[in-house]
């Protein structure tokens, strides 16, 4: 019995019964070949971080299960021949999925990707990304080295 | 340039574990681009920078992070 954790993505039109029908179509393929599902989650409609088959929002589902070696073969090719499923992932895991412990809630906030800002030099980019994380861990040696790139953007720019 | 900083998965394993699923914590580890920061800047040690990028990958392939995002010239 190996256990994974199968993560799909289904068109955004379809809702409630329809999507329903897609979940239970899953689920079921599993435990009819013998396996043994932990956990079922629908993060519901989310923002793609690109778009596919032309589409910008999509419903996440996530499954853990057990099963036997030949059958998630079998699951990825139905995902992927299907074509309310816009993409899928199947990760194997290393060990029987614990629903004892509490899990993380990954989709608590609204994800929105923001445009880059315009591209400058590929030094003064890794510049800024340095006071990105300058700005997570408040070193204090480290804002002195910030005000220098600092300068150095400015200049840039006139 | 380089500074001691302590990888901050080593750190605090209980509050910070490497997700694929997870882009929220993700997303501190790539530029405005997209692209991965490398861990001489953000302190992490190898065996978490090697989770970090197999993670980010994943995420990217389910559209959970982007590939990249498009830039604007001035």
């Amino acid at each position: 019995m190996r256990y994974y954790e199968n993560l799909y993505i289904v068109n955004p039109g379809y809702e409630d019964d329809a999507l329903q029908a897609i979940k239970d179509e899953y689920a079921n393929f599993i435990t009819d070949n013998g396996g043994r599902i932990y956990n079922v989650e629908d993060w519901g409609k989310r923002r793609l971080a690109y778009s596919i088959n032309k589409q910008k929002y999509g419903t996440y589902v996530l499954m853990e299960f057990g099963v036997d070696g030949a059958v998630i073969r079998e699951l990825e090719e139905s995902q992927r021949l299907n074509d309310a499923v816009l993409a899928q992932l199947s990760v194997r895991l290393q060990e029987e999925p614990d629903m004892t412990k509490e899990r993380k809630r990954y989709m608590d906030e609204e994800d929105e990707y923001e445009e880059a800002d315009s591209d400058e030099d590929a030094e003064t980019e890794e510049d800024s990304d340095e006071e990105e994380e300058e700005s997570n861990d408040a070193d204090e040696s480290d804002e002195e080295e910030d005000e220098t790139e600092d300068d150095d953007d400015e200049e840039e720019d006139k | 340039m380089a500074r001691r900083k302590i990888c901050k998965f080593c750190e605090n394993p209980r509050r910070m574990s490497i997700d694929y699923k997870d882009p929220k914590t993700l997303r501190k580890f790539i530029t405005e681009q997209g692209k991965i920061i490398p861990r001489r800047i953000t302190g992490t040690c190898a065996r978490h920078q090697r989770e970090l990028t197999s993670a980010i990958k994943r995420a990217r392939n389910i559209a959970l992070l982007p590939y990249t995002f498009d830039v604007t010239d001035n």
